[in-house]
């Protein structure tokens, strides 16, 4: 027993004196000597003292988390805004008294203005909660200017630990306001998802749409022309990361839309020669045809590609518009917006504008008559197998933005375009803009009431009753067409 | 005044043509090699057990494939959702499985302890016994076909528009059933059983027993479809598929004929999902989505649409085909099937029966011109 008291006693007299030799070897010339009076150092913002201060601190070993905190203060001088602002990020979660005087002095001298922003809330939060009534006042004041989620919380944690009933009742005044907004920019993000869903589906769709209509066959293998745009727009950026210089480098995006359009058309036409020629006006048979063709896509894509690649924006179009608190527009689904209007836009050109256009409309209407006026109902199905199987291509250009580069990516969007050539109609431009925009945006809407799958089961019942009143769609084709 | 040929003293006798004969043997050899030479060559040790088990379940195929064929085959109708039905009858029969294999005293299943729930869900009562679950599987199958098809096609909708909606409905019911809300097992499907009625699922003699009844379920299956096709609701099937509008001039409700035959698929999917679990040992969802509905219509239209000989040949070969090839080429699969489809498609000889039958009647009028000249001279 005694043995022991002794060993413990030989055990702390060995650490207190390597305390008192490590701090007899302090660092610098400067006499720092204790832990706290470097700690004051730092928080003063002497410049000079503050880096023996952290050397000193680190050379005692103190506590790391005290050390980082040290460091992120001496860095709110330094020239890099990222720098500053990631330890603002990590002083505003602090509590100590000194933080107060840090953002006081930060809110005045510092220039970013969206760093200025974070300093003032930081400086304010701390006198909410600690200051007194009028410094709190001030404090509401500020937040009541300044409403997003960040306050939210803050406010939050202050009428949970207050006491003061008419600061509190401000604070939730306040609080009641940003939940109303928030609500009020959910309700503008769904739409907006839904629109950008919905022009996805538009894209999508518009080829098939085409197809079907002329020629009475239904391209089961049309998400597999998505995923060939999307792999040539893999492919271009990595020509593009090889061949050419880091600048060119956002302008592989562009150039890989007209090139998914040639590729994922040249291959529609391959297509159609080999096969699809055989099988016009047979719907059910082309149905099936092309969903072995789907599964041949499929795996050679799997074979030369592999499972998982991926392709990164361009900068461009990385970010967003930042609306109001909490309400981004990305970039890229703005982009994708843009490039269905175009599409849109010149398919309707080419559609009423052009020979090739009335060519195709007439040969959709009526193919045995097209082809005693002279009209080659060969090469207008060639040629508008290409354009749609291109727009598909140009579609799954734009989903690069948005998602991973997978052989089977066609699939998840295939159904769903399906569904919006039934509901919109066959053939017709306005059924498909209008079907399309319908079903992604109460898929959108589904999904916030309901999970995604309720939704889709919801969506699908919904337009099998739809159905039953409108059966050939929102804009059928007019006339009388024999079924047999 | 002209004479007409036929006779109305006597009743036209149909079942003596040679050509019946001929399938009337056909029919005996089919039964006998799968009823007897199977059984027989697995005893003297020619056959593994499992292959047995293999064939069996290609039987319940078959089944089912009789049914796609009634629908599609004899009525024109593309149904892409009908290996929901198959499932739908292989979960009824999961569910009382499910409950008759709970470790003793356990009141619900475990994956359903997992979800935290503690009682069994309502729509599992009626599976607790075995009429139940037969009853409620078939009613469910046909009463599911014959709302969804009776919504359908009273608007007239066929053809293109039925198969993509049917086919967005095997994806919503594929997504549904994968949820663990649904209570039917998640993704994970309902297994682990080992008892069925009392009897040993592992056993020899059970495996065999459950070969057996499928083959002679599917052979009951054919003759009640080949009734159906020979009677006069057979021949209003094949009416509506050739020229519905002018069936529906002469005064036939075409929209319950669909209704009809769609049941009646479905039910007949139904049954060959209850004879498939027991074979399997899992029925998952991955059972009833779209590329497994779609793989139906390949069977039949392989073996040649509107007629049942099709139905069962062309189940066989594609099944064999896929047993082969992913015990030996496993990768080439996908381009085998794609390409099938694509044969399948731009031969329009209407499959494998209709390509014996076209080499039958070139051999015929070979052999007829022979007699002609001869008669000629």
């Amino acid at each position: 027993m005694r043995y022991k008291i002794f060993i413990i006693i030989l055990l702390l007299l060995s650490v207190f004196s390597s305390g008192i030799t490590a701090a007899a070897g302090t660092y610098g010339a400067d006499s720092i000597t204790s832990i706290e009076q470097a700690v004051n150092i730092i928080v003063s913002d002497n410049s000079e003292l503050s880096k023996s201060a952290i050397g000193y601190l680190s050379h005692v070993k103190a506590d790391r988390r005290l050390i980082a905190q040290m460091k992120a203060i001496i860095s709110l001088n330094d020239e890099d805004p990222l720098v500053r602002k990631s330890s603002y990020t990590l002083l505003s979660g602090l509590n100590e008294d000194y933080v107060t005087d840090i953002f006081k002095r930060r809110m005045v001298c510092e220039t970013d203005p969206q760093l200025k922003e974070m300093a003032s809330s930081g400086y304010f939060k701390m006198t909410l909660l600690k200051g007194d009534d009028k410094s709190q006042k001030e404090a509401l004041e500020f937040f009541s200017s300044k409403k997003n989620s960040e306050t939210l919380t803050i406010l939050s944690e202050y009428v949970s630990t207050a006491s003061d009933d008419e600061n509190v009742i401000a604070a939730q005044d306040i609080i009641s306001k940003i939940k109303t907004k928030e609500k009020f920019i959910n309700v503008f993000q769904n739409l907006f998802s839904g629109i950008s869903l919905g022009s996805i589906l538009i894209l999508v769709a518009l080829g098939l749409s085409i197809i079907y209509g002329l020629a009475g066959v239904i391209n089961m293998s049309h998400g597999e022309f998505l995923m060939i745009g999307a792999y040539t727009t893999y492919c271009i950026q990595e020509l593009f990361i090889k061949f050419f210089p880091e600048s060119w480098f956002d302008a592989y995006f562009f150039l890989s839309l007209p090139v998914s359009f040639l590729v994922a058309g040249c291959v529609g036409l391959i297509l159609e020669k080999l096969i699809i020629r055989h099988l016009y006006s047979r719907p059910l048979e082309s149905l099936l045809a092309t969903l072995g063709v789907s599964l041949i896509l499929v795996q050679i894509a799997r074979n030369i590609f592999g499972d998982l690649t991926s392709v990164k924006a361009p900068s461009l179009l990385s970010g967003g518009i930042d609306l109001f608190d909490g309400f981004v527009l990305p970039y890229n689904r703005l982009f994708i917006i843009c490039l269905t209007l175009i599409v849109i836009l010149a398919m309707y050109f080419t559609f009423q504008r052009t020979s090739l256009g009335i060519k195709i409309r007439a040969v959709t209407q009526n193919r045995n008559m097209s082809a005693c006026v002279g009209i080659s109902t060969k090469r207008i199905d060639a040629t508008t197998f290409f354009i749609g199987s291109g727009i598909a291509g140009v579609a799954g250009c734009a989903l690069t933005l948005i998602g991973n580069v997978v052989p089977n990516m066609g699939q998840t969007y295939i159904v769903d375009s399906f569904l919006v050539v039934v509901t919109g109609g066959v053939g017709k431009l306005v059924g498909c803009i209008t079907s399309g925009l319908g079903i992604g945006t109460l898929s959108k809407v589904f999904e916030i009431f309901f999970e995604t799958i309720y939704g889709k089961v919801i969506l699908l019942a919904l337009i099998i009753f739809f159905l039953q009143y409108k059966p050939k769609g929102l804009f059928p084709d007019k006339g009388r067409i024999g079924d047999d | 005044m002209i004479d007409l040929a036929i006779d109305k003293t006597k009743p036209i006798d149909l079942s003596v043509d040679k050509s019946d004969r001929k399938e009337k043997f056909l029919y005996m050899a089919f039964m006998t090699f799968f009823l007897l030479a199977f059984p027989l060559g697995y005893k003297m040790g020619l056959m593994d057990l499992s292959t047995m088990t293999l064939w069996g379940r290609y039987f319940c195929f078959v089944i089912a494939a009789i049914g796609v064929d009634l629908i599609w085959g004899y009525t024109g109708v593309m149904t892409m959702c009908h290996a929901f039905f198959f499932c739908i009858g292989a979960y009824a029969l999961g569910m009382y499985m499910t409950i008759e294999n709970m470790p003793a005293g356990a009141e619900v299943p475990d994956f359903m302890k997992w979800n935290d729930v503690n009682s069994l869900p309502l729509f599992w009562l009626p599976f607790k016994s075995a009429i139940g679950a037969f009853l409620g599987g078939l009613v469910a199958a046909g009463v599911f076909a014959g709302v969804l098809g009776y919504l359908i096609f009273r608007r007239k909708i066929k053809g293109v528009f039925f198969a993509i909606i049917t086919q967005a409905l095997a994806l919503a019911m594929y997504l549904l059933f994968s949820r663990n809300e649904t209570m039917l097992g998640g993704s994970n499907g309902l297994t682990n059983f080992r008892y069925l009625f009392g009897f040993d699922l592992h056993s020899e003699n059970v495996k065999i027993g459950l070969y057996i009844i499928s083959v002679i379920v599917m052979a009951l299956v054919y003759w009640f479809a080949l009734f159906l096709t020979k009677s006069k609701f057979g021949k209003i099937l094949v009416g509506i598929r050739d020229s519905e509008s002018r069936l529906r001039f002469t005064g036939y409700k075409v929209v319950n004929y669909q209704t009809a035959v769609f049941v009646i698929g479905a039910i007949i999917a139904a049954i060959g999902g209850m004879l498939y679990l027991p074979q399997t040992g899992i029925i998952t969802p991955g059972r009833m989505d779209v590329r497994a509905s779609i793989e139906m219509l390949i069977w039949v239209a392989l073996g040649g649409r509107g007629n049942l000989k099709g139905a069962v040949v062309g189940t066989l070969i594609v099944n064999i085909l896929y047993s082969v090839s992913t015990s030996l080429i496993p990768q080439a699969w996908p381009y085998i099937l794609g390409l099938l489809y694509i044969a399948v498609v731009l031969y329009p000889n209407n499959g494998v029966t209709g390509f014996c039958s076209s080499v039958a009647e070139k051999v015929k009028s070979i052999t007829f011109k022979k007699v002609s000249y001869a008669e000629n001279k």
